[in-house]
């Protein structure tokens, strides 16, 4: 027993002192296999991504509709629009749509610098009917990086092109599409003393325009639904309510115009909130403009504001928890934010100058907001707290920004003196780095654009 | 006694030749990076078709692949781009562009310490710490440490500041090489700075030809799971393929350069 004993002993301490041994000589031994270079890349080259878009490959019979290079073209100016992508010019491409249907040849679109290519088909289905099928290829990965295949009637060849610039933004950019929206906006025309005012509304790049109102009632501030068909606007004459100013929403699928308040005094600004279920305005009662909440369903209001100050221009949250709104309390006109019962107000803004139309980004992280300061107006921007204000465009009158899904590009409208003493007024866009302005077409001057959501076209 | 002796020291050598022998497995199941790409041009029939069955699988980023088939690149030319599409124009005041100037470091284990540390700890306060240290580094010498790691094998004897040097030229070399070709992703914000740093490993062959590419374990689980930064890890990996080989790296140093770690970080604080 007491041998067993001495050689486990001996067993242990032998263990002991090899385990020791193996676990000394680990660091050096693994410190002789060959270390990596360590390198940091800060920052990069900034420039619009160069893209390869084909016209597609056709049927024949197709080919007199022009499609296949209406569909393109439009996907085209979409994604240029955005500024962040660049088309290479089709007369370099060294293969032509047919024998794009086949795998592309990734040299020869390197040789361009190509760093995506966009191919595509589209086929006859019915007399009325279309396939459009498209596949975005990353030249240097040599691989696709997705395909998408739509069928849809051929006079919607528009919304086509705007689905499928919304998925090939969204795979190259990671961010939410905002092609497939539509912008309703104030066409304006006449002299400054006879002006007529009419609610309009177009695809987001300006196709598609149709008035929705016929110009003998003065319309404002119309403002999307969130998650419908329906938009709500402020009429002072009233369509069908003789000459008291009035709250209307507008069902786009059957247009039904329908009243939602007349309200003694004056009301502005009428805004959805997230969920559509409750509209946000400012009234003016005796002598004071406080806001007040209305439900759609009851028709009840609450007043959320209270006091002898102007609170105006409300516009709730993404989450539709908080409201920003702009009162003049505190002497100056500022910014503040609120609970959706109108309790602890607080101010965020604090710079020189007047704050108004604030407007809640769909993604929660920036206010846009209008602000007047020496002597000129400015789109600008800031987090919910107040911190980052940033002016991202400007103009002699500039004002009523409106968010496009997403939350990354915005629109505005601007009034530019002419020669003549006359002024036109346009609607522009504008991305939040505030480097990519661009100006909406529009039949007429316009004003107070309103970006619909997505998907409800 | 004797044989149970003998016995149980040849158990022990037994023991200790086989840790050793799976020691190299060992330092490999550390290295915390997965997935190999083949870099290059390749006009190989193998390895287009095992290109092809990536593209069948679009959703998997980045597949091993064996078939390795090495071609020159193409000359580059310059593309023809339409001029509608007009630089944007500056305004009052603008978000602050990304900065140009290129700057590079050289990091080694007191980096990774950080790197690691931030896992664990507050992310945001961890990267500001790390950002700072390596701003200490910029054009300071290299700290001794770090040399030894990345020291060539003695081949011939060189006096420490000789190394230094030459350590300081194969990174310059390298970073602006890269750096060319590294552009930004079609992003429509700009992100919070410290938020995106993208880590990839390459292996470099004796003539620069950029052999494979590796993406960090992590910044492929994070491009899963946030789309927004899937471009950055596409961009990063852009950069290496359209520059698909170094140039003008002393070849007498390959052990110095041939696995280099590279950390993208598109926008500085």
């Amino acid at each position: 027993m007491n041998k067993i004993r001495k050689y486990f002993s001996k067993f242990v301490v032998f263990f002991f002192i090899s385990t020791l041994f193996i676990l000394t000589s680990l660091p050096s031994i693994s410190q002789s296999a060959d270390k990596p270079l360590q390198i940091d890349i800060m920052g990069g080259n900034i420039q619009a991504m160069p893209i390869a878009i084909s016209y597609f490959s056709t049927e024949e019979n197709l080919k007199e509709l022009n499609l296949h290079k209406n569909i393109p073209n439009l996907i085209a100016n979409n994604l240029i629009n955005s500024g962040l992508f660049k088309l290479l010019d089709r007369d370099a491409y060294m293969q032509n749509p047919d024998q794009l249907n086949a795998r592309p040849k990734f040299r020869d679109w390197r040789i361009i610098d190509a760093q995506a290519l966009i191919s595509g088909k589209i086929i006859k289905k019915t007399e009325d009917k279309l396939s459009v099928s498209v596949e975005l290829w990353d030249v240097y990965g040599e691989k696709r990086m997705f395909g998408l295949s739509l069928s849809s009637k051929i006079k919607s060849w528009r919304r086509i092109s705007h689905i499928i610039s919304d998925k090939i933004y969204e795979r190259l950019t990671g961010e939410e599409g905002y092609f497939d929206t539509r912008i309703v906006y104030i066409s304006e025309s006449g002299s400054q003393k006879n002006r007529i005012k009419r609610l309009a509304i177009m695809d987001q790049d300006g196709g598609n325009h149709k008035y929705l109102t016929d110009g003998k009632s003065l319309v404002l501030t119309p403002r999307f639904s969130p998650n419908q068909q329906q938009i709500t606007f402020f009429s002072y004459n009233g369509i069908k309510a003789g000459l008291k100013p009035s709250v209307y929403l507008y069902n786009l699928l059957s247009g039904k115009i329908e009243i939602l308040g007349q309200f003694p005094g004056m009301s502005f600004a009428p805004r959805f909130s997230p969920d559509g279920l409750d509209l946000v305005m400012s009234l003016a009662q005796n002598g004071t403009t406080n806001i007040h909440i209305m439900n759609l369903k009851s028709k009840k209001t609450n007043q959320l504001t209270k006091g002898r100050s102007i609170d105006t221009s409300p516009s709730f949250s993404p989450d539709g928890k908080k409201i920003v709104f702009n009162s003049d309390r505190s002497g100056g006109q500022h910014l503040y934010v609120m609970k959706r019962n109108g309790k602890n107000a607080k101010r965020i803004s604090f710079g020189r100058g007047s704050y108004a139309t604030p407007v809640w980004s769909p993604r929660g992280d920036y206010i846009a907001f209008t602000k007047f300061t020496r002597g000129r107006f400015f789109i600008g921007l800031m987090r919910p707290d107040g911190s980052e204000e940033r002016l991202i465009t400007e103009g002699y009158l500039t004002e009523g920004p409106t968010w496009a899904p997403g939350g990354r590009v915005l629109s505005f409208f601007r009034q530019i003196p002419q020669q003549n003493g006359n002024m036109k007024t346009r609607l522009f866009v504008i991305d939040i780095t505030g480097y990519r302005e661009r100006e909406l077409n529009t039949p007429e001057d316009a004003s107070d654009p309103a970006w619909s959501p997505k998907n409800i076209n | 006694m004797k044989k149970a002796f003998y016995s149980s020291l040849s158990i022990h050598i037994l023991v200790f030749i086989l840790i050793s022998i799976t020691l190299p497995e060992i330092k490999t199941k550390e290295i915390d990076y997965i997935s190999v790409e083949i870099i290059n041009e390749e006009t190989n029939e193998k390895t287009i078709s095992a290109e092809t069955k990536e593209n069948k699988k679009p959703e998997k980023k980045i597949k091993e692949t064996k078939t390795i088939k090495f071609k020159p690149q193409p000359p580059k030319q310059k593309p023809i781009i339409k001029k509608e599409n007009p630089e944007p124009k500056a305004k009052i005041i603008k978000a602050k562009p990304p900065q140009k100037k290129p700057e590079f470091k050289i990091k080694e284990t007191e980096v990774k310490k950080k790197i690691e540390t931030a896992k664990k700890e507050n992310n945001d306060e961890v990267f500001d710490d790390m950002l700072k240290n390596l701003a200490k580094y910029e054009d300071q010498p290299i700290k001794p440490e770090n040399k030894a790691s990345n020291q060539p094998k003695q081949k011939n004897s060189k006096s420490p500041q000789q190394i230094k040097n030459m350590q300081k030229m194969i990174v310059g070399k390298i970073y602006n090489q890269i750096k060319e070709n590294y552009t930004l992703p079609p992003a429509p914000d700009l992100k919070v700075l410290n938020d995106i740093t993208v880590q990839l490993r390459i292996y470099v062959r004796p003539d620069g030809t950029i052999n494979k590419t590796i993406v960090n374990k992590n910044s492929i689980r994070r491009a899963k799971e946030d789309p927004t930064y899937l471009p950055y890890v596409e961009a990063a990996q852009r950069a290496i393929r359209k520059l698909g080989k170094f140039t003008k790296l002393p070849e007498e140093e390959y052990d110095l350069w041939k696995i280099i770690d590279i950390s993208f970080t598109p926008y500085q604080t």
